[in-house]
């Protein structure tokens, strides 16, 4: 069952039957109750009717006049049959009288004592076929003190009720058979129409392959929005990466011309340790070059679905490390972050951002660093200060530079923050560079909107 | 002093152990994380430089192993990429400095003396014992500012009871540290090479710069400056 559309119509259908039976059912049974109700308010007519003309002689005999009320009664075989029955002792009793109707036909009858004026109402199967019978139980006073217990039984053939059941049943199904199929044509119309939205998804990524479209369209149902914005979230940031990945090979061949530009000028021209000189120095700044645009190149940035991380956690591996690098300055790192603190950002860029960073300041402080961090809508300000000389603001701007280093005499400097800058600009944050008031030395600070 | 190289790269591995032995070090190499850690057990090194690239155990596990069975040595990773990420996990695993690919060898050197020296005990960069010097970015050894030649294995010798001067070291433990592992040791070289170094740093016996502590070994007995 792997189409959501074959589920819904088999589930659909199952239900509909079940639906549909049941109100046959139920249809049916009510319907036999009221067709039984209208036998027997007839049958217990016919019992009046004879009670009406029914006399006993002062011998306690039963007088029934030639004429009856029923004229179904007076035809024979006409499936309307009337008996008067005298209660013997016991469990006895013997027909007195029997309507014109019965003329020649045998009817069996097994007595149950009935109190005055009580009615049985059945179903039976008799010689004469499957019948409804009504008894009705009468003590009949004939003289003072002298009374006779009598039934009056009345029968009447089950063909019409049967008839009019086999009516009911016939029209029921075609009418139901005609509801359920509307109902199913409509069910099938009905989520055609409510899947419309997911059967749109795959055009519309079609047209965005093709180049058609930028996104998926915004006229999707609230329930689909979640998938097509993070759809649309990780195509803009698959295309991100691209455009990055591109930049980074222009600007790794551009930023490789100089140094090769300068070797190739060197060749032939200059005297041997000269060209050694120039050779070293070109060839470490091409690995700079390369150094830096891998590290760009795999820059995880914004977009996508991220995972939080937690900041101190992170804080604390590096600082951890880092106190090992730097055994020598015996570093004390001040962490003021709160350690539930965390942040939407690729772990492996966090742990970038901050190793750069905190490694900077290990680098240039005397014995105090400290990383803290402010939390508010707009988003995070994580800053890092250290108590070493600080940067001049001549240098702030060429740090801030694209691989430029502040000192040349301190390796991979320039590179760190250009980094740092660079994943931080891939988030839509900024560095920011200036003078810790309370440690005197520099004081870089991460704003990463929320 | 003797150091391990485990780095799969054979053009780098052989030029970092000759950069190392022209530094007065004894050098063993292994190309693979299992020969490494075979050669750290039965061949014990002052100082590990541990790739963390390398094929079969990677160097990460390399170091976690080494630590776990109670190494204490300094160890130096290198890692080709400068992913963050792979220097911490490295630091965490036990390593106590790193190096990116690719690196300049007096960068490397410099590393490997502060490891080494932190390793000692030692807070400077030149050993004093007394009246001696042993500087060893320059290799150079003095006695009362008088330099003093010494051979690669005097030096090795010299260098290894400085750094850890005050302790009586074993002559195992002396052969074990200034010999490379295919060489055929013989323990009374060691006693030759005491006695050249007690002549050259003291020619007229007023110093008597190392003690022979009997059944044990030798000891620096000069007081550290620094």
């Amino acid at each position: 069952m792997n189409s959501l559309k074959a589920r819904l119509v088999l589930a659909g259908v199952m239900i509909l039957a079940a639906f549909l039976g049941l109100t046959g059912l139920a249809l049916d049974q009510a319907f036999q109750a009221s067709a039984r109700e209208g036998v027997r308010a007839k049958l217990q007519a016919q019992v009046y009717g004879l009670l009406g003309v029914l006399e006993l002689d002062a011998a306690g005999r039963v007088q029934m006049p030639e004429q009856y009320p029923d004229q179904r009664l007076q035809q024979p075989g006409s499936g309307s049959y009337a008996q008067v029955l005298v209660a013997g002792p016991g469990r006895s009793a013997a027909p007195v009288w029997e309507s014109r109707s019965l003329l020649g036909r045998v009817l069996d009858y097994s007595h149950v004592p009935l109190q005055s004026g009580q009615v049985r109402f059945s179903r039976v199967t008799t010689a004469v076929g499957d019948m409804f019978e009504l008894r009705f139980g009468v003590v009949w006073e004939y003289a003072p003190a002298r009374s006779r217990e009598l039934v009056l039984r009345v029968l009447e053939s089950d063909a019409a009720y049967r008839d009019q059941l086999w009516q009911f049943r016939r029209s029921l199904v075609l009418w139901l058979g005609i509801a359920g199929a509307i109902l199913l044509v409509m069910q099938v119309l009905v989520l055609q129409w409510g899947l419309r939205p997911l059967r749109r998804i795959p055009a519309d990524l079609h047209r965005i392959h093709a180049g058609e479209v930028d996104a998926l369209g915004g006229h999707y149902p609230h329930e689909l929005r979640p998938l097509t914005e993070n759809l649309n979230a990780f195509i803009q940031a698959e295309r991100t990466r691209g455009q990055r990945y591109r930049d980074a090979m222009a600007d790794l061949a551009h930023s490789l011309k100089t140094p090769l530009a300068v070797i190739r000028g060197a060749v032939g021209r200059s005297r041997e340790a000269e060209l050694n000189q120039v050779i070293g120095e070109q060839t470490a700044r091409m690995q700079e070059i390369v150094d830096y645009q891998l590290q760009r190149a795999a820059l995880a940035g914004r977009g996508g679905l991220r995972k939080r991380v937690n900041l101190h956690a992170t804080l604390q591996r590096i600082t951890d490390s880092l106190s090992k690098v730097y055994a020598d300055k015996q570093l004390d790192f001040e962490l003021q972050v709160d350690p539930a603190q965390e942040l939407a950002i690729e772990a492996g860029d966090l742990m970038e951002l901050l190793g750069n960073l905190l490694d900077n300041a290990c680098k240039w402080a005397v014995s105090r660093v400290r990383v803290s961090v402010e939390t508010d809508t707009s988003g995070h300000r994580l800053s890092v200060e250290d108590d070493g000389p600080g940067i001049g603001p001549a240098d702030r701007a060429r740090i801030l530079q694209r691989g430029v280093r502040a000192d040349e005499s301190t390796p991979g400097h320039g590179i760190g923050l250009a980094m740092v800058r660079d994943i931080v600009q891939a988030y839509g944050g900024r560095l920011e560079i200036d003078t810790s008031r309370e440690l005197g030395g520099a004081r870089l600070v991460l704003v990463l909107p929320a | 002093m003797k150091a391990l190289v485990i780095e799969d790269e054979a053009a780098l591995r052989e030029q970092l152990a000759e950069r190392l032995r022209e530094q007065g070090y004894a050098v063993d190499a292994a190309g693979d994380g299992e020969e490494g850690l075979y050669l750290a057990r039965e061949y014990p090194a002052d100082i590990a430089i541990i790739d963390l690239g390398l094929p079969g155990v990677p160097g990460v596990e390399v170091i976690r192993r080494l630590r776990a069975e109670g190494a204490a040595l300094p160890i130096l990773i290198l890692t080709a990429r400068g992913r963050w990420q792979d220097k911490v996990e490295g630091l965490e695993a036990g390593a106590d400095d790193y190096l990116v690919k690719p690196f300049e060898t007096e960068e490397l050197l410099a590393r490997l003396r502060a490891l080494l020296r932190r390793s000692g005990g030692w807070s400077q960069a030149l050993l004093r014992c007394g009246p001696v010097s042993l500087d060893p970015a320059a290799q150079q050894v003095r006695v009362e500012n008088r330099p003093v030649e010494l051979t690669a294995y005097e030096y090795r010798l010299l260098h290894y009871l400085m750094l850890h001067a005050g302790k009586v070291i074993s002559k195992t433990e002396l052969t074990e540290h200034i010999y490379e592992q295919d060489f055929d040791r013989d323990s009374n070289t060691i006693e030759v090479f005491i006695g050249r170094l007690r002549r050259k740093l003291d020619p007229d016996g007023g110093l008597q710069p190392i003690e022979t502590v009997r059944g044990r070994g030798y000891r620096l007995a000069l007081a550290r400056e620094a």
